[in-house]
């Protein structure tokens, strides 16, 4: 793991605990409703303030929190056009199944690839620990997988390539 | 008004409960002018000059300008990430002993915020060695202190 990247890491974890403590809580709008508070933004006195954090220009994690619900949305690193491509393609996999992912958000906040969405239902369902976890390793698994997938993709062009060209010979 | 439209009426608009009326702060300085900032900015850059890092970020805290209009606070923040910037990643450690844990409230507050401005996110990676040295320290207090700060910059 490079020298950067554990204190990003750390830092993410640490603010996800910190943020990760929700509660029920209906709307106090409209009767019988009870939704991800963070989502609808219209009573500012239950939402906390959001916490930035970047890595660089082009990692970055932004974690909002609300009493109900807390928003993670990732900026995944792409530092040329094969990797935007790549990235574009992957979370628009993930994001079409996002029903079988529970926490996946369908739309990613703007500015971001993706973005998770935990509300304090998950946060019954399953333990608040294995959540961060399960984050952190995403982040960490999504840059190895696009760089291999980047790899990969570079050694087929090369082969398509000489076998197209080798017709010529 | 006609009365067949009488269900068009906001009748929450009248209820004084509806309308989100935040705390009033008793340690705003929303009258910090450009001028005030530019000579605290004098002050931080002949501390970061004697390196007496504690002292600059002490004399931030003091002075940071909650309640001011936008460009003062960016100004403000824009002094502040000089300080941040300046500290040699291994010297952070040692900083972070001579804070009273408020201040230490403080620069994570600081950090956040100026992670969250494009202009600083050349130098980030420094800012996440202090939050990431502040946690390891202390432990999570300041980020849970953070969340639910009323003095915002």
């Amino acid at each position: 793991m490079s020298q950067s990247l554990k204190p990003y890491l750390t830092a993410v974890r640490h603010s996800l605990n910190s943020s990760l403590c929700l509660q029920d809580f209906s709307s106090q709008l409209v009767e019988r409703h009870n939704y991800p508070e963070i989502e609808n933004k219209r009573s500012p006195e239950i939402l906390l303030n959001p916490l930035h954090i970047s890595r660089n220009a082009s990692e970055r994690v932004l974690i909002e929190p609300s009493i109900n619900s807390v928003r993670v949305s990732i900026k995944i690193k792409q530092s040329d056009e094969i990797e935007e491509i790549l990235v574009d393609k992957f979370t628009r996999f993930l994001t079409k199944r996002a029903e079988n992912f529970l926490i996946l958000r369908r739309v990613p906040v703007e500015g971001y690839d993706i973005s998770f969405l935990l509300t304090n239902y998950h946060q019954e369902l399953m333990m608040k620990q294995k959540l961060v976890d399960f984050i952190i390793e995403f982040m960490e698994d999504v840059d190895k997988e696009i760089s291999e997938m980047k790899l990969f993709l570079n050694a087929r062009a090369r082969f398509v390539a000489e076998s197209y060209l080798n017709m010529f010979d | 008004m006609s009365f067949e439209d009488w269900r068009r009426i906001d009748v929450d608009q009248y209820d004084p409960e509806n309308v989100y009326v935040e705390d009033e702060l008793p340690d705003t300085r929303p009258n910090t002018s450009l001028q005030d900032i530019q000579s605290l900015t004098q002050t931080l850059r002949s501390s970061i000059q004697r390196m007496d890092i504690v002292n600059a970020l002490k004399t931030a805290i003091e002075n940071a300008p909650y309640g001011a209009s936008e460009e003062v606070k960016d100004a403000f923040l824009h002094s502040v990430y000089e300080v941040f910037v300046s500290v040699k990643l291994s010297d952070i450690n040692n900083f972070i002993g001579q804070f009273d844990i408020d201040s230490i409230d403080a620069i994570v507050k600081f950090v956040y915020v100026l992670m969250s401005k494009e202009w600083a996110l050349k130098q980030s990676s420094t800012l996440i060695v202090w939050l990431d040295r502040i946690v390891e320290t202390v432990g999570d207090g300041p980020i849970v202190r953070y969340l639910s700060d009323p003095y915002k910059l």
